[in-house]
C-alpha cells in the first residue's frame, strides 16, 4: 500500500465486497429492464425501483465507514495510526461522495431519464451527496448515544424528505438548493470536529446536560423496585433497550413531518396533493419505524448481532419465555406506535379535515385510514418476522433486511403472475386462502412442538389462542365493515383480516430462539 | 422444570464421549470426564484446544453432535432452566448489558435467582468497589469481570462455572478475591469448573485438572496424582549421545551434550533402569511443575537448547 489513503480505501473495499456486488447486480438488473422496457410495464419499474432503492442503502452501508463493535462508531483503532485527522475524515467522506454520484448518476441514466425526463439531475446530485455525508456525520459523531443518533436521524431524514419533496415539485427548488449547499459544508466540519474531539477523547455532552439527562432518567427510565418475576424483568429489558427510542424517534419524526406539511400546505393551493405525499411519507415512516424495531428486538440486548449472546443465552429462562418476552413487547411497541400514529391522523383530520379537495373525505373512499392501517397491518407483519431472525442465523440486520426485502418481493411478482393468469381478485383469494390454511397448519405444529418441548406452559399457549382468536374476530368485523361499498369482495377482506394476526410466527418464535440457543 | 433426583455422590457434571465438529474442524474429540461434586477442577489446555466449546456444552448453548452431556444428572439444553437455576457462569468475553446500570444489573438478575442473597450480593459490590449508580458500560475491563464474578455468585450456585475468570483482572484481584472466593465456594461442598491458561493459579486452587490438546482430553486425574504421574529427570552420559536420549515414556527432552533433562511419565524405578540401559545416569530428579507437564504435553518433543555441532 502506497499511502495511508490508498490503504482506507483498500479498507472500504475489502470489507465490503459483497456490498459491490450487490451494487452490480442491480445495476445488471436496470440494465436489463432499460433493454426490456416496454412503456407502461409496471412490474419492470417495480424492478427497477426495488434495485435502485437496495442499491442506495448499500452505498449508505458501505460508506458509512463504521466499525461493529457494541455500537456502530467510526473506527476508533485508526487513531492510533500517525496520520492526520483531516485525512481520516477526508478519506471516507469524498470516496462516499463520489460513490453515491455515481450510483445516482448510473440510476439516473438506467431508469429515472427515461421514466421522467424533466428530473432535476444536478440539484438531486447535491441532495445524494449532502444526505450521504450527513448519514455518516451522524453515525461517527453520535455512536456514543444511541437514543440521540435514532431520534436525529428521525429528524433529518424528515428534513430531507421535504427537500425531496420541494424539488420535485420545482416549487421554491432555489430555497432547497441553498439548503443543501448549506448542508454540505456544515456536516463535513461537524464530522472534521466530532472525530477530532473523539481522537482527542474530548468528545462528551457537556457535565451539565449529562447531570439534566441522567435526572431524566432516574425519574422517567430508572427502574427502582425489583421484579415479581423472571418474566417481568426479561420484558422490562426489552422495552428499555429496544422500544423506547424507537417510540420516541417515530413520535417524533410523525410530528416534525406533520408541522413540515401543513406549513407546506399553507403556501399551496393543492391540498390534495399535498396529503397523498404526507400519506405516504408517514407509510414510509411507520414501515422503517416498524423495520429498525423489529431488529432491534431481534438481535440480543448487549450485542449487534442477531444471535443470542453468552449473558442472555444463560438466563434461567425457557426458550419459550425469552421469545415471549420479545413479542410481548412487540405487541405493545405496535400498540403504541397505533395510537401515535392515530394522533397524527386526528391532527391532520383537524388542518384539513373540512376540504373537499383532501382525499379523506368519504368520496375518495377513506384513503388515509386504509393507507394507515395497511402500513400498521405491514408494521405488525414485520414485527411478526422475529422468528427468522431468532435462528440467530442471520448475521446482521443489513442482510436480515434484505432477506425480508426479497420476499415482499417475491410475494408481489406471485400475484403479478396469478393477476395475469387468473385476475387480481382470485389471484388474491388463492393467495389468502392458501396463506390462512398454511397458518392454521403450521401453528397447529408450531404450538404442539412448544408444548411438548415444555418451552411455554400450555396455559400461555391457550391465552394466546384465545387473545388470537379475539382479536381476529375484532378485526374481521371491523374489516367487513370498511369494505362494505368499496372495490373488494366481503369474503376476501375477510380473509385478508384474518391473516392479519399472527398465530403460527408466535408459536414458531421459540423454537427459532431454542435453534439459536442450543446450536 | 424437572427436579434434580441424583443422590449426592453423583459427579456434578458428566460428559460421556463427547464429539462437536465445526465444518472441517473437530473441536471436540471424544471427550469424556467426570467432575466430582464439592471439587475445584481446572481445565487446562492451549489456545482453541476446545475448552469454551466444552464449556458451552456444559451450559447447553451447544447441543452433543455425539455423546452425552448430563449437568445435575439434567440435559443442559432440554432443561436449560432446571441446569441453568443452580449455575453460576462467567463468560470470558464478559458480554454484559452495557447500557444497564449497576443496581439495575443486580435487579435485573435477582429476578433469575429465588436463592438469591441480597446481603451477600451488596457485600460483594462493596468488596468490589462497584458504584451501583454507574453504567455498565462505564466500567473498565477488570471492573466489568467482577461485576461479572459478582452476578455469577451472588445467588449461591451449586455449580460455578468459569471461562478464563481471571482474564481481565489484576494480579491482586486474582489471587486475593478470585482464589479465596474459589477455595471458599468448595469448602461450602459446592462445585467450581474453570478453565483457565494461568496455570499457577490451577495448580494452587484446583484438585482435579483435565488438559486439553487439540479438542481431546489427554490428561485427567486428581491434581497431585498427575503430578505424581510425572517426573523430571536429569540424565549425565559418559559421552554425548549423537541424537537425543529416547526414553519409554518421555514427554518433552531438551538439553544437548552430555546432559539432558526428560519430562516423562511412568513408573520412576523402571525409568531409571531405562536410564542406566542408556549409559546414562539420573544425577537429579524432581517433581515437575504443571507448567512443565503442560509444555511437555502440547509443546514440541524436543527442545534444543545447544548447538548441534556441541551433540
Amino acid at each position: 500500500m502506497r499511502s495511508p489513503a490508498a490503504a482506507i480505501a483498500w479498507e472500504i473495499w475489502r470489507k465490503n465486497r459483497w456490498g459491490l456486488w450487490v451494487l452490480l447486480g442491480s445495476f445488471l438488473c436496470g440494465l436489463a429492464v432499460r433493454f426490456f422496457d416496454r412503456p407502461g410495464d409496471e412490474v419492470l419499474q417495480l424492478i427497477a425501483g426495488t434495485a435502485m432503492v437496495v442499491s442506495f442503502v448499500v452505498t449508505f452501508a458501505i460508506f458509512s465507514y463504521a466499525e461493529s463493535g457494541m455500537q456502530m462508531s467510526f473506527p476508533t483503532r485508526t487513531f492510533a495510526l500517525p496520520v492526520r485527522t483531516r485525512l481520516l475524515v477526508n478519506c471516507p467522506v469524498l470516496l462516499g461522495v463520489v460513490g453515491i454520484t455515481l450510483v445516482h448518476l448510473a440510476w439516473v441514466f438506467l431508469f429515472l431519464l427515461p421514466l421522467d425526463a424533466g428530473y432535476p439531475l444536478g440539484p438531486f446530485t447535491l441532495y445524494w451527496a449532502a444526505a450521504l455525508l450527513t448519514f455518516q456525520t451522524l453515525l461517527w459523531c453520535l455512536a456514543d448515544y444511541p437514543k440521540s443518533f435514532v431520534v436525529v436521524l428521525v429528524l433529518a431524514m424528515a428534513l430531507f424528505v421535504r427537500l425531496a419533496v420541494v424539488l420535485f415539485e420545482n416549487h421554491d427548488a432555489m430555497r432547497a438548493i441553498d439548503c443543501l449547499i448549506i448542508v454540505l459544508p456544515v456536516a463535513y466540519l461537524g464530522a472534521r470536529l466530532g472525530i477530532r474531539q473523539q481522537r482527542r477523547g474530548e468528545w462528551q455532552i457537556p457535565a451539565k446536560a449529562q447531570l439534566l439527562m441522567e435526572v431524566a432518567n432516574r425519574k422517567l427510565l430508572h427502574r427502582k423496585r425489583p421484579f415479581a418475576t423472571a418474566a417481568q424483568a426479561q420484558r422490562w429489558m426489552e422495552w428499555q433497550r429496544n422500544a423506547v427510542a424507537p417510540l420516541i424517534a417515530l413520535g417524533i419524526g410523525l410530528l416534525v413531518v406533520c408541522i413540515g406539511f401543513v406549513r407546506l400546505a399553507a403556501l399551496d393551493d393543492e391540498f390534495g396533493a399535498i396529503t397523498w405525499a404526507w400519506s405516504y411519507i408517514v407509510c414510509a415512516l411507520l414501515t422503517l419505524w416498524a423495520f429498525v424495531t423489529s431488529v432491534l428486538l431481534a438481535r440480543d440486548a448487549s450485542s449487534k448481532s442477531l444471535a443470542l449472546s453468552s449473558f442472555l443465552a444463560t438466563r434461567p429462562l425457557t426458550s419459550g419465555e425469552l421469545a415471549f418476552a420479545k413479542i410481548k413487547v412487540a405487541g405493545r411497541v405496535t400498540l403504541v406506535g397505533w395510537i401515535i400514529f392515530g394522533v397524527a391522523l386526528f391532527f391532520w383530520f383537524n388542518f384539513f379535515g373540512l376540504h373537499a379537495d383532501t382525499p379523506i373525505t368519504p368520496r375518495d373512499g377513506a384513503l388515509l385510514p386504509t393507507m394507515g392501517f395497511a402500513a400498521l397491518a405491514l408494521a405488525w407483519h414485520l414485527v411478526g418476522a422475529l422468528p427468522l431472525w431468532l435462528t440467530g442465523k442471520i448475521e446482521s440486520a443489513a442482510w436480515a433486511g434484505l432477506l425480508l426485502l426479497g420476499g415482499y418481493i417475491a410475494l408481489g411478482h406471485a400475484i403479478q403472475f396469478l393477476d395475469k393468469r387468473f385476475g387480481l381478485l382470485v389471484a388474491l383469494s388463492l393467495l389468502f386462502t392458501f396463506g390462512l390454511i398454511a397458518k392454521i397448519l403450521i401453528a397447529v405444529w408450531a404450538f404442539s412442538e412448544v408444548n411438548r418441548r415444555q418451552l411455554l406452559s400450555s396455559r400461555t399457549i391457550f391465552k394466546y389462542f384465545a387473545f388470537w382468536l379475539l382479536g381476529t374476530i375484532c378485526l374481521v368485523t371491523i374489516a367487513s365493515a370498511m369494505s362494505q361499498g368499496g372495490g373488494f369482495p366481503q369474503p376476501l377482506v375477510t380473509l385478508g383480516a384474518a391473516l392479519l394476526l399472527p398465530l403460527a410466527r408466535v408459536g414458531l418464535a421459540p423454537l427459532a430462539l431454542a435453534w439459536g440457543r442450543h446450536r | 422444570m424437572k427436579t434434580d433426583s441424583s443422590p449426592p455422590t453423583d459427579p456434578v457434571v458428566e460428559i460421556k464421549g463427547l464429539s462437536r465438529r465445526f465444518g472441517a474442524k473437530l473441536a471436540l474429540d471424544n471427550v469424556s470426564l467426570c467432575v466430582p461434586r464439592g471439587m475445584v477442577f481446572g481445565l487446562v489446555g492451549e489456545n482453541g484446544a476446545g475448552k469454551t466449546t466444552l464449556i458451552k456444552h456444559v451450559l447447553g448453548s451447544l447441543k452433543a453432535q455425539s455423546g452425552e452431556v448430563s449437568v445435575f444428572g439434567l440435559d443442559p439444553v432440554t432443561d436449560p432452566v432446571g441446569v441453568l437455576g443452580r449455575v453460576g457462569y462467567l463468560s470470558e468475553q464478559r458480554d454484559l448489558p452495557l447500557w444497564m446500570r449497576m443496581d439495575e444489573l443486580l435487579r435485573y438478575t435477582q429476578a433469575f435467582y429465588p436463592t438469591w442473597d441480597v446481603g451477600y450480593a451488596e457485600q460483594l459490590r462493596r468488596q468490589f468497589g462497584l458504584d451501583p449508580a454507574s453504567k455498565i458500560k462505564s466500567l473498565s475491563r477488570g471492573e466489568c469481570a467482577k461485576a461479572g464474578l459478582l452476578l455469577a455468585l451472588a445467588h449461591r450456585p451449586d455449580l460455578l462455572l468459569f471461562d478464563e475468570p481471571s482474564s481481565g483482572l489484576d494480579p491482586v484481584v486474582r489471587r486475593d478475591i478470585l482464589e479465596a472466593i474459589i477455595r471458599t465456594v468448595a469448602d461450602e461442598g459446592r462445585t467450581v469448573f474453570f478453565s483457565s491458561h494461568m496455570l499457577d493459579e490451577v495448580e494452587r486452587v484446583s484438585d482435579h485438572l483435565a488438559m486439553m490438546v487439540n479438542g481431546k482430553v489427554v490428561l485427567c486425574g486428581l491434581l497431585d496424582a498427575v503430578k505424581e504421574s510425572h517426573h523430571r529427570l536429569t540424565l549425565r552420559f559418559g559421552t554425548a549421545p549423537a541424537r537425543p536420549p529416547s526414553l519409554a515414556g518421555a514427554l518433552i527432552v531438551h538439553g544437548g551434550g552430555q546432559e539432558w533433562t526428560v519430562i516423562c511419565n511412568g513408573a520412576l524405578g523402571e525409568l531409571i533402569a531405562e536410564a542406566a540401559s542408556l549409559g546414562a545416569r539420573v544425577v537429579e530428579q524432581g517433581v515437575p511443575s504443571l507448567e512443565e507437564i503442560f509444555v511437555a504435553r502440547v509443546g514440541a518433543r524436543v527442545l534444543r537448547t545447544q548447538p548441534s555441532s556441541d551433540l
